[in-house]
């Protein structure tokens, strides 16, 4: 039954909307004194950095469809392609999203692979699309299992990951302040994302929702951006470069480095791969922790505010 | 999508917006007015700096720092800043280009940094500084 139905690539076939409406953010900017700002290198290298993700999904995509598929035959059940079993996987695949997305930012292994999406100073619908080149590499394809083996098919699976990944497009923008409460209070908006890109310390680790911000509200990693602090968008420690080979694999670089470090234990070896990104084994790097614990201490009077430590 | 379809629409796409922004002014440069503003770059990346003594580049697009310990470097980049502490080990090596120094760095995310100095005794002495960052000054 699931077979019989073909489902398109809603990314791919959602190129010509990127173009208008960052076309029409330029626009907003140049013409409505709409909030942002762009950049001609950094613009070059997040649409180079999408375009590239694209050519790699199309070389590797044969790897996570496989696995899926692989998968399928293990199936507890089919639920094939109703409608509402539709919804019902976009929801889960977002709460897979969500998972996905925070693991992406704990362990250096994954946030390698996701780093590049953050590397930019701007924040505009180009960033975007400055997408992974390596998540194939991460072998996060494993997370979307559980719903494959209940009976959601790879081909829906996929649908409603396309879908997911197209309503992540439009909120990465300045250009947009806050939407109406009850839409804030369900759903990602640009407000949201806006402090999941922030390099500041009460926005490091927050807002890891793909859709539906929900999941940020259950699991306590949900920040709301606050006025009194401008979100400074990039990395802790910033590139200064927009190389595209730089972009996409300097955190690999990174690990690659400090795995094949001398005099360091197996175990530091280990954690050099999977422990959260600012990880030594001297403790000499920033973790987001430590970040936040320095900031509380410079400013005690921001202690136990959304983002921040008691 | 046809994938030729899809590689022109991609291409085009990215030339086109590209060379809009461009037009917008996406290009210029930004600069720090003094040496000021400069300092308040750095010190809000690492606000433990010890500042000793700064130096803006001649056309405002990068400065250096001497600290209690090391040298720091600050410098627009786009909308945002670059700013690095550096230490032993951290430089490669350092040109002399007559007009400024160029900075080789073993940092793979930021591999080479340039700031114009007219100066040759001021490239001379920060041109030592960086070539030995063993020690503090």
């Amino acid at each position: 039954m699931t077979a019989q139905i073909e489902f398109p690539d809603v990314v791919q076939l959602a190129t010509p909307l990127f173009i208008i409406a960052l076309l029409i953010e330029l626009f907003a900017l140049r013409f409505a004194r709409a909030k942002g700002s762009y950049e001609t290198r950094d613009t070059l290298t997040s649409l180079c950095m999408g375009a590239g993700s694209v050519v790699v999904g199309i070389a590797l995509g044969f790897v996570a469809y496989g696995f899926f598929h692989w998968v399928w035959q293990f199936r507890v059940t089919d639920l094939g392609v109703h409608w509402a079993m539709i919804v019902l996987c976009f929801v889960l695949d977002d709460l897979r999203y969500y998972v996905f997305h925070r693991l992406a930012h704990r362990c250096r292994w994954v946030w390698a692979s996701h780093v590049n999406h953050h590397s930019s100073q701007h924040y505009n619908l180009s960033t975007a699309l400055r997408q992974t080149w390596t998540g194939t590499f991460t072998l996060t394809m494993v997370l979307h299992a559980p719903m494959i083996l209940l009976g959601f098919s790879p081909e829906v699976v996929i649908f409603v990951g396309g879908l997911n990944l197209l309503y992540q497009f439009w909120i990465h923008t300045e250009a947009i302040d806050r939407l109406p409460g009850w839409f804030e209070a369900v759903f990602n908006t640009p407000s949201h994302h806006r402090v999941h890109h922030g390099r500041n310390a009460r926005y490091l680790d927050a807002n890891y929702a793909g859709t539906l911000i929900i999941w940020d509200r259950m699991f306590g990693t949900f920040v709301p951006e606050t006025d009194a602090e401008k979100v400074e968008y990039g990395l802790v420690r910033n590139l200064g470069t927009h190389n595209l080979i730089r972009v996409a694999f300097h955190e690999w670089v990174g690990i690659f480095r400090d795995v094949f470090r001398s005099e360091i234990s197996w175990r530091d070896r280990v954690m050099y791969m999977f422990a959260p990104p600012g990880w030594s084994h001297d403790g000499s790097r920033e973790t987001s922790e430590t970040i936040k614990a320095d900031y509380v201490a410079r400013h005690p009077e921001a202690k136990g505010a959304p983002g921040l430590p008691d | 999508m046809p994938l030729p379809i899809l590689g022109a629409l991609v291409v085009l796409g990215i030339c086109g917006l590209v060379f809009l922004v461009h037009l917008m002014g996406g290009t210029k440069r930004p600069t720090y007015a003094d040496e000021a503003e400069a300092t308040a770059a750095l010190l809000v990346d690492y606000p433990e700096a010890d500042i000793r003594r700064t130096m803006l580049a001649d056309d405002g697009r990068a400065a250096l720092f001497e600290l209690a310990y090391g040298v720091g470097y600050a410098a627009p980049f786009g909308e945002g800043r670059l700013t690095r502490i550096f230490q032993a080990g951290d430089i490669r090596l350092v040109d002399d280009g007559q007009d400024g120094l160029t900075l080789h760095l073993t940092d793979y995310t930021a591999p080479r940094l340039s700031m114009k100095i007219a100066g040759a005794d001021d490239r001379a002495a920060w041109q030592a500084r960086l070539s030995n960052l063993g020690g503090a000054k």
